[in-house]
């Protein structure tokens, strides 16, 4: 068991970090939108699995794209690819553009691989690295900005929160990473084919182009962007324990991988031993689903 | 990232396994921890078997009574316990801190006479931090030590010491020199709790329990060749043992929580409420995101030999959860939730003190600012 990155890992994310810094500054020209997709063609990110790469490559790469905040589609690319275990765009695979800007798109016929482990672990992965420049661009600040004569951070009502946030990205990284492994061995097996696809969706949308020079507004809209695609707290607490099913030391169970939010909560009771719910549907929407206890 | 067990954790894990099924019988599974498990004698007796077979003290040297195997093999070794809802060893606070401290900064004779018992569970080791002026800010400690030719004479009060009542030792933070700058003024003793003059009284809890006590000191001698590491540096010993005390409570945390969340599922009754099971899926989620951030934390301590302070994360995240999870057991289980035996009732009562013991949330989150973020001391 070693839950560290590889020395290999290590070095290509710090390589990707020091590339995105360079190519994609706060200070860019958030109007331009060039997200320079040659470069990352010739640098092969867009086939990693050719590299001899897997999933966790990919999700580094995600997380600090997320840190860039990388405005391409590399997160719809990354989720919509080929892959062995079957997830595939059926019929003629085209992706058509809804935004020349933004290509992300939906597909024309077919299945997408929108309900997958492999496109949650990506979506996490990137608003891990969001997450992570937010917290260093707060500890930034908490460190210059001062207020009657001190550095505003030397002040509890503002270290604590953001310690408090430290620990929200220290676990959702465990969280991802530990998700990355497990869709790279499952990939890596080849297993997980055969499953009834969804039936065709559409991709989610990247977000709009985030206002000039304003990078704090862009990682809200960011964050909620994530938030709606992710949809619902149920639905998505439940996806996050079909990757957990892939985990080899864990209690295993088949599950529908690719089935919408109603098997996901039948496949989170089994998994439990709880009797399945009652078939309504979860609630939607907010409030509609308080937290016991708080 | 690897999360399979490597041949040899796997046999490790296998035979842990096989011994627990043979040495544990059914009835002293699933206790409920607090101070009354010491009131069953089954637990030194299981205590002598873990050392026995070389459990207690899994990764400390082998001159030193351990066994030697790797960090891993102790995570491990916490899973497994804990999915056979087996008690814990009796030396607690000696096998988490006193016996590390020991290691890093004793002498070869303190070594060799305390830390074999510790781990046989022959001696019992409590903690002599906090006082009732000085708990977070521990510099500002003033049980006195006042060196007399051999013997350091010790006068003062410690409070919310675990089980000082069943204790043969103490590790003690004392004040050695009044006139020295902070942090070099405090001196770490081994204390004999046996010796005239140590008084000890328990402190009532909200569980109804007294797990942990007051100690007074009343002119106790204390031998000189008692004291950890140089005169003055009782801080930097002090550091090590807290260091330690949240590294090696990370998996012990997420194991003990782990246990609970089984159990919840066990009593829970399988609720209808979309509320209520999702409040149960968002638990196990935080449960498995402490369980991987402590592996992470496990692959630094392997490295360097030192744990980073990252423990504090789990620590401080650990002690919340498990106050929310004990509540929601409580709320599943209804008003049987207060009639039944009391299990979840002393759980919940006893969470309560998580976020203040073994460093309170507040100090977790100043040390995680300061030493983690690198923001500026707000003292």
């Amino acid at each position: 068991m070693d839950f560290t990155l590889n020395d290999d890992q290590l070095e290509l994310k710090q390589a990707a970090h020091t590339w995105l810094a360079d190519r994609f500054p706060l200070d860019r020209d958030w109007e331009a939108q060039d997200d320079r997709w040659g470069e990352l063609e010739e640098l092969g990110w867009l086939e990693v699995a050719e590299a001899g790469l897997g999933f966790v490559e990919e999700a580094l790469l995600l997380e600090e794209l997320g840190y860039a905040l990388y405005p391409g589609p590399y997160l719809a690319h990354v989720s919509g690819q080929r892959h062995a275990h079957g997830l595939t765009f059926g019929g003629d695979g085209d992706i058509s553009t809804v935004d020349p800007t933004r290509p992300v798109g939906s597909v024309e016929g077919g299945w997408t691989s929108y309900e997958t482990p492999r496109f949650h672990a990506a979506c996490a992965a990137e608003a891990l690295g969001v997450a992570q420049r937010a917290l260093d661009l707060g500890v930034e600040h908490a460190k210059t900005r001062t207020q009657f004569g001190k550095p505003i951070g030397t002040y509890q009502a503002v270290s604590h929160p953001l310690a408090q946030t430290y620990t929200d990205v220290e676990l959702s990284r465990s969280l991802v990473y530990w998700a990355a492994w497990c869709v790279a061995e499952e990939e890596q097996a080849g297993s997980g084919g055969g499953q009834t696809p969804p039936p065709p969706r559409e991709l989610p949308a990247h977000p709009p182009p985030p206002p000039a020079g304003r990078p704090r507004r862009l990682r809200r809209r960011w964050a909620r962007w994530t938030r709606r695609r992710r949809g619902q707290g149920v639905r998505h607490r439940g996806r996050r324990r079909c990757v957990r099913t892939l985990d080899p030391g864990a209690r295993r169970h088949r599950l529908h991988l690719g089935a919408p939010a109603a098997p996901v909560l039948q496949a989170r009771d089994l998994a439990r031993g709880l009797r399945p719910a009652s078939r309504r549907p979860p609630s939607r929407g907010r409030g509609s689903a308080p937290r016991v206890g708080e | 990232v690897d999360l399979r067990d490597t041949p040899e954790e796997a046999q490790f894990r296998s035979e842990l396994r096989a011994w627990i099924e043979a040495n544990l019988p059914d009835e002293k599974r699933g206790g409920r921890g607090g101070a009354q498990r010491f009131e069953d004698p089954f637990l030194r007796e299981w205590s002598r078997r873990l050392y026995e077979a070389g459990y207690a003290g899994l990764t400390w040297p082998k001159e030193y009574g351990g066994t030697g195997a790797p960090y891993s093999f102790q995570a491990i070794l916490y899973e497994e316990l804990a999915a056979a809802q087996a008690p814990p060893h009796v030396g607690v606070i000696g096998l988490s801190m006193a016996g590390p401290t020991i290691i890093a900064h004793g002498t070869e004779e303190q070594k060799a006479r305390y830390l074999q018992p510790l781990l046989a569970a022959e001696e019992i080791w409590c903690q002599g931090f906090s006082e009732p002026d000085a708990g977070s800010d521990l510099a500002a400690a003033r049980t006195r030590a006042e060196r007399r030719g051999d013997v350091y004479v010790v006068n003062g009060q410690k409070v919310w010491s675990s089980f000082a009542h069943i204790a043969d030792f103490c590790i003690l933070v004392t004040q050695s020199d009044p006139d020295a700058p902070r942090y070099r003024n405090l001196t770490y003793l081994l204390v004999d709790m046996h010796a005239p003059g140590v008084e000890v009284r328990p402190l009532r809890q909200i569980t109804g329990e007294a797990e942990f006590n007051e100690i007074f000191f009343a002119d106790v001698e204390v031998p000189v060749e008692n004291r950890l590491d140089d005169e003055g540096n009782g801080w930097q010993v002090a550091m090590t043992t807290l260091l330690h005390e949240r590294a090696t409570l990370g998996f012990a945390l997420t194991a003990t929580l782990d246990g609970l969340l089984g159990r919840l599922l066990q009593d829970s009754g399988s609720p209808e409420d979309p509320r209520l099971r999702e409040a149960i899926a968002a638990e196990w989620i935080e449960l498995q995101a402490l369980r991987y951030t402590s592996y992470r934390a496990l692959g630094t301590y392997e490295r360097t030999g030192i744990p980073g302070p990252e423990g504090s994360g789990v620590k401080l995240r650990w002690s919340e959860a498990n106050q929310r999870l004990t509540k929601l057991a409580r709320e599943l289980r209804g008003p049987e939730g207060i009639l039944d035996d009391g299990w979840w009732n002393h759980q919940q009562l006893r969470s309560r003190g998580n976020t203040i013991e073994a460093g309170t949330s507040e100090v977790l989150r100043n040390i995680i600012a300061e030493r983690i973020l690198g923001l500026p001391r707000s003292r």
